[in-house]
């Protein structure tokens, strides 16, 4: 049983769900709405993740198979569970001072604005799961 | 199912998807601006509810006999204010997050596989050398998800528990 109902980027962040695709997908990355339902613990009931999935297929992170009903990460939602902060860089980011992290959120913001379309939505997205009120 | 039938069932819902494609991309420019609007509300009822507490509180100095502005927050007279669990903020320390982060990388092929929870970590063999209350050990493991460090795998009722959904991480390398 699953006592939450709801699958949105608010409950789970889009990398999460990305990452669970990367991880539960065949050889060929394919995972079945059903299958993937169930691991994410909708076992009962998989409208939540299927809408979910539908919206990021909009956002050209994930592609679906009508035939066979079936998700799988596109190109770009690939390289996006593969990228990873070099250890350096991540280092760098924690010792900014909080009062430059404004400046650091301009840059975020011109990615955002100029980058892939997929990566604003991303970017857009990212902040609403980390600005949900908990 | 013939494959006629077929066919024209996927013609019918390509034309669907074509004709609502548009209309989701305007309920959800919709929705933001009304997610928007309830953030913008959010912010204005913090701001009111800043300037009460001030006002009550001038007005208490002014009037300190008044029952009307005795700190009670709306409640009754002798009324217990109710806890606010760390007011929906769960905060751990760098150090415990880096401890909990340790820890669970020494135990990953230890039971945790599947994926794991504040309770049953709290429940793991060796939980002893985390020397960490339950409390700080959710705190960590959510500040641990927020900075990606765990990925949020599902959310499900653990086993033996009567509870309700639990957040199940697991590293996401």
């Amino acid at each position: 049983m699953n006592g939450h109902r709801h699958a949105t980027v608010r409950d789970f962040r889009d990398r999460d769900i990305m990452l669970k695709l990367l991880a539960e997908g065949d050889e060929d990355g394919w995972v079945e709405t059903e299958a993937m339902a169930a691991s994410m613990g909708f076992s009962e009931d998989n409208r939540p993740p299927a809408i979910r999935l539908a919206w990021m297929r909009r956002y050209g992170m994930v592609e679906r198979d009508e035939e066979r009903k079936m998700w799988r990460l596109t190109d770009g939602g690939l390289r996006v569970t593969k990228s990873h902060l070099k250890a350096a860089q991540s280092r760098t980011i924690e010792t900014v001072p909080d009062e430059a992290m404004v400046e650091v959120m301009a840059a975020v913001l011109t990615r955002y604005r100029h980058g892939e379309p997929m990566l604003a939505h991303l970017l857009r997205r990212e902040y609403l799961f980390g600005t949900a009120p908990r | 199912m013939s494959t006629t039938t077929e066919d024209r069932r996927a013609e019918r819902n390509e034309a669907l998807r074509r004709i609502l494609e548009p209309e989701l991309g305007e309920i959800d420019a919709k929705l933001e601006d009304v997610a928007a609007r309830m953030d913008a509300l959010r912010e204005e009822r913090e701001a009111l509810r800043a300037e009460r507490t001030d006002t009550v509180a001038m007005l208490r100095r002014i009037d300190p006999d008044n029952p009307a502005y005795a700190a009670t927050m709306g409640r009754k007279p002798g009324q217990k204010a109710k806890p606010k669990p760390g007011d929906g903020r769960l905060v751990a320390s760098m150090e415990s997050q880096d401890k909990v982060e340790e820890w669970l990388r020494a135990h990953s092929d230890n039971g945790l596989e599947s994926g794991f929870y504040a309770g049953g970590i709290m429940k793991h063999p060796a939980v002893g050398e985390l020397g960490l209350s339950r409390a700080t050990v959710q705190a960590a493991l959510k500040n641990l998800a927020e900075r990606g460090i765990l990925r949020l795998d599902r959310m499900a009722v653990p086993e033996g528990s009567r509870g309700s959904a639990a957040h199940i991480y697991k590293l996401t390398s």
